[in-house]
């Protein structure tokens, strides 16, 4: 048995590491296809973010120091090994610790820059971590008080899916998902538009070969993300959960898009507000409930 | 007293419509001062009035800035009618007014895109621009431009626009106007809209006086004044309007006073379309201006004056436009001081700023 | 009503709509019939005028009347239609297509057709200032027509003339008269000895040489020693250049001219005996012109002088400079007909 679960943990990891690119990318590329559509537009291809991530491999190497495309590697290495300690079905707070880990080193990236753009993304990026940890943490917390494991296996395998007893913190996680997504109205630090004051924030400085690399993190972390979602879905037990939690995904997926068509961007004391007010207090509340009701 | 930086706003950045440096005094994320630097654009538009003749310098007053075109262009002719003293068919006067309102309602909807793309609100943007392109097809087909329109000449207008395109501009009016009270209403009423808008750049009314504010930036903080009633030009004085005005000052207010200009703008077309006489386009005139004149016109921006100096040459000495924008930068500056980083955008895009006519 | 996303109504909307753009520019562009794409010529109808070329804000026109070519560049041109307006033969007009947009400034240029026959019955090509017959009426609308302002007419004093040099020849005139009574050339009431297109020599030629040196068509032959005047007037295109150029203001265009007037006055003009040349070199500071032999005080370098440094006196062939005003341009050195000027040096 145990030989099983290396097995499918290997598979897990090796499948992630090689088509979790892929997969994202068709996701950032479907993304893009549907806001062009809900503004009236045509849009891109759906491949578009594989020909804009090879052209900007193509691109010619300025680095603003040396010291950067080390932080950028990092950042995408940490996000890497999210996603492989995720699938390989080990300890979900690991996996969210690993995803901190990533993102302050690509907040130390932008801190790398002398440049003011960049600071104050890097500033910005830290506030939004400040929104969504909690609420990360606080999933990682409730599927232990929910199926009385910290694994992805021992969650998977748990005898009903978690959204049974976690239906407040699965709204909380989509509430605060714009913001790990770059999405309206929580894309204060980074957003794909650069129509912001800060013009691109976090990845203002970054260009060519870092800034691929950043996409491609970008995607690890999207197929990462929405491992989560389907978590609280999937439940081995009952074979059509994992149907269901595919599509759960993918609405998901979309309703994030229609989101972020539908809402302006919001400064970060409102940000702050809502995500403490709002979406702690349901992930706390449903935490508290279910720990007591088990 | 935290750390104090300073960024570079502009001239190049994407979310400027137009370029303007400002250089940002900053605490942490607050603006402590704001100051700007202006000439990018500077195309030097008012000394080319001593090489091109009065009859064709128009076509280079048209062209200082593409918003503003048309009020610009018909404020320029206006000058050298009264100048010469031409008195024009009553029909073109209508038929100015009818272009000038047109004018105001694709600028407004041009400014709410823009407003809605600098607080992040990408579609309602793209929503806003797809109902001016009606107006700017309308444009098209009446004056065969859909930016500048060069429809303007001395003693009157070189096109007419007949009773039915004219009862059909009228019609496109009538369905455009669900749309647009869906779009307006998620500014008005939208709550992320809301939180970027209330209670965001206040402009005192004292303030707004003391500093020259014009416009809806001044209508935006309780002083209901428009020159169009003001100082009646074209066909004003025979319509029905009212200033629009709104009293609290800040950004939400002088996005209330815009979007009700431009329900009052397709009023006042309706209003015109009604009215319009029958009779001649142009009046026929001969010889050179020789005098000076100023005249007063309100922008979608803001009141405009335009003076010209004529010699009784084939140049005009001075032609001279004190633009909106450059009345309301001080203003502007004013707002921006305590403000918070987030919002420069909003309160630079809030006075609706046109840089190619302040610097032309 | 919701007080947050409220746009997602429309935002759904438009998702499950087709699209509002189109793919330009595989998908054409549809443009009104009164939109302003590009100048268009009727290249049978221009005269070379030149009026679009002065009026064009963006100087994006150039009209070569030597070579007959009416040239545009697409990429200058502003689509303001201020030619169009302008042109008094109303050959120009806005088609509604765009220039399409490329990577390369593009001036497209078109031959403009010589007349052949010209407007009048008479001989010769037709004169090219207008004429005036027996109906007239003096309603003066040629007048209030003419492009460059050449006709001047009195209702009360019944009189009408035109100014062959300010004339271009358009024709406006013609097509705008009620009464139908204006004809280009000669008509029928003209004597056949002005039927030419050609400039009429009157009195007071001193063979300076000018006109001929001004002719673009090269149609006009000066001897000043033989004393001989003569025109081509096969090769002459009526411009009236030589008119304007003439100092004397001896030569007229078609029949207003007096035809009856001797071509060849031949004025016994001693050529310039400034004898003391050298004298007058010597004492001159540097850097002024310098008078030679073949002088014919003809005083076109007095009338090209930027800074009216010269003085000529035909009377009394007097030529002299100002050496303080001088400005040392050499303007009166190249305008000289005879070439009898240099800089001191």
């Amino acid at each position: 048995m145990a030989n099983m679960t290396f097995i499918w943990a290997v598979v897990g990891v090796v499948a992630y590491i090689i088509l979790a690119p892929f997969v994202g990318g068709l996701l950032a590329g479907f993304d893009r296809k549907f806001t062009a559509h809900m503004q009236g537009r045509k849009g891109p291809p759906v491949l578009q973010p594989f020909f804009d991530v090879s052209k900007l491999l193509k691109k010619e190497i300025t680095v603003v120091n040396k010291g950067q495309r080390f932080l950028v590697v990092c950042f995408l290495l940490f996000i890497v090994i999210t996603g492989c300690l995720f699938f390989a079905g080990l300890d979900l707070l690991m996996c969210f610790f690993a995803l901190t880990t990533a993102a302050i080193f690509l907040v130390l990236a932008a801190y790398s820059a002398h440049s003011a753009y960049s600071h104050m993304g890097a500033q910005r990026e830290l506030l939004q971590m400040l929104c969504y940890e909690p609420i990360i943490l606080l999933i990682a917390v409730g599927f232990y008080v929910a199926t009385d494991s910290f694994a992805v296996t021992g969650i998977l395998h748990g005898t009903v899916s978690p959204i049974v007893w976690l239906p407040l913190l699965f709204i909380a996680f989509v509430m605060i998902l714009p913001a790990k997504l770059g999405k309206s109205p929580f894309d204060i630090s980074t957003s794909h538009h650069a129509h912001q004051e800060i013009v691109k924030g976090v990845t203002t400085e970054l260009a060519g070969g870092n800034l691929a690399m950043v996409e491609i993190a970008h995607w690890y972390e999207d197929v990462f993300l929405l491992g989560v979602i389907f978590l609280f879905i999937a439940n081995m037990n009952h074979w059509w959960t994992i149907i269901l939690g595919v599509i759960v995904c993918l609405v998901v997926y979309f309703i994030q898009t229609l989101i972020d068509n539908t809402c302006a961007r919001v400064k970060w004391n409102e940000m702050l507000r809502f995500t403490w007010l709002v979406a702690i207090a349901l992930g706390v509340t449903n935490v508290i409930l279910v720990y007591y009701l088990r | 007293m935290g750390n104090r930086s300073v960024i570079p706003f502009g001239p190049q950045h994407p979310v400027l419509p137009e370029p303007i440096h400002l250089d940002l005094v900053i605490e942490d994320e607050k603006v402590v001062q704001a100051i700007p630097n202006i000439g990018f654009i500077h195309r030097g538009l008012e000394k080319l009035v001593q090489k091109r003749d009065f009859t064709d310098y128009g076509y280079v007053v048209e062209r200082i800035c593409g918003i503003c075109s048309y009020i610009h262009g018909m404020s320029y002719y206006e000058v050298i009618e009264h100048i010469m003293g031409i008195e024009i068919p009553e029909r073109a006067k209508y038929l100015r007014t009818i272009w000038s309102e047109m004018s105001r309602v694709h600028s407004h909807l041009l400014w709410l895109g823009l407003l809605a793309d600098g607080f992040g609100f990408e579609a309602l943007f793209y929503q806003c621009w797809r109902l001016r392109e009606k107006v700017l097809d309308m444009f098209e087909a009446s004056t065969g431009g859909r930016v500048v329109f060069s429809v303007n000449t001395i003693g009157g207008v070189l096109k007419d626009m007949d009773s039915s395109m004219l009862k059909s501009f009228v019609d496109i009016f009538q369905d455009m106007d669900k749309e647009i009270h869906k779009c307006c209403d998620i500014f008005l009423k939208d709550y992320t809209v809301e939180t970027r808008l209330k209670d965001v750049g206040i402009l005192t009314k004292e303030n707004a006086v003391l500093l020259g504010a014009v416009g809806p930036t001044m209508r935006g903080s309780g002083i209901a004044v428009d020159t169009r009633k003001k100082y009646s030009y074209a066909a004003y004085d025979k319509l029905d309007f009212e200033p629009c005005v709104a009293y609290e000052g800040d950004s939400f207010a002088r996005c209330l006073v815009r979007i009700e200009e431009l329900y009052q703008s397709i009023d006042l077309i309706r209003q015109a379309v009604d009215k319009i006489p029958a009779g001649d386009i142009i009046t026929p005139y001969k010889g050179k201006p020789n005098g000076e004149f100023m005249f007063r016109a309100e922008q979608p921006r803001g009141e405009a004056i335009y003076y010209g100096k004529a010699n009784g040459t084939n140049h005009l000495e001075r032609f001279r436009i004190r633009t909106p924008t450059f009345a309301n930068i001080t203003p502007m500056l004013n707002i921006l001081a305590g403000a918070q980083l987030a919002d420069v955008p909003i309160l630079v895009l809030t006075i609706d700023p046109c840089i190619s006519c302040t610097e032309r | 009503m919701s007080k947050v996303l409220r746009f997602a109504g429309t935002a759904m909307k438009n998702f499950f709509s087709k699209p509002v753009t189109t793919k330009y520019p595989f998908v054409p562009c549809e443009y009104t019939p009164a939109t302003r794409g590009r100048v268009v010529i009727d290249v049978d109808n221009c005269v070379l005028c030149g009026s679009c070329m002065r009026h064009c804000p963006s100087l994006a026109i150039t009209v070569d009347r030597d070579k007959r070519t009416w040239s545009i560049q697409r990429m200058g041109c502003i689509q303001c239609a201020d030619c169009v307006n302008n042109c008094p033969k109303n050959c120009l007009s806005m088609g509604n297509q765009y220039f399409e947009p490329g990577t390369e400034k593009v001036e497209e240029s078109f031959e403009i057709p010589a007349k052949a026959g010209g407007a009048s019955a008479g001989g010769g090509g037709g004169a090219n200032i207008p004429v005036k017959g027996d109906d007239c009426v003096y309603c003066g609308l040629c007048a209030k027509k003419c492009p460059v302002e050449a006709i001047t007419v009195d209702r009360a004093a019944k009189s009408w003339a035109v100014d062959a040099g300010a004339c271009v020849g358009c024709g406006t005139c013609v097509d705008s008269c009620p009464k139908k009574c204006l004809t280009m050339g000669g008509g029928e009431a003209a004597p056949a000895a002005a039927a030419s297109p050609a400039p009429v020599h009157g009195d007071g030629c001193v063979y300076c040489g000018a006109c001929a040196g001004s002719c673009p068509v090269a149609a006009i032959t000066v001897d000043g020693d033989a004393k001989t005047w003569a025109v081509d007037a096969g090769s002459c295109v009526g411009c009236g250049t030589c008119v304007s150029t003439c100092p004397n203001e001896v030569l007229s265009m078609g029949a207003a001219a007096a035809a009856a007037a001797a071509p060849a006055a031949a004025k016994a003009v001693d050529p310039a005996a400034a004898a003391a040349q050298a004298a007058i070199e010597a004492d001159l500071p540097a850097d002024v012109p310098v008078q030679l032999d073949g002088c014919v005080y003809c005083g076109v370098c007095a009338k090209k002088c930027p800074v009216d440094a010269i003085t000529v006196d035909r009377e009394a062939k007097a030529w002299a400079v100002d050496a303080d005003t001088c400005v040392n341009c050499g303007t009166c050195v190249a305008s000289c007909p005879k070439k009898c000027l240099k800089m001191n040096d």
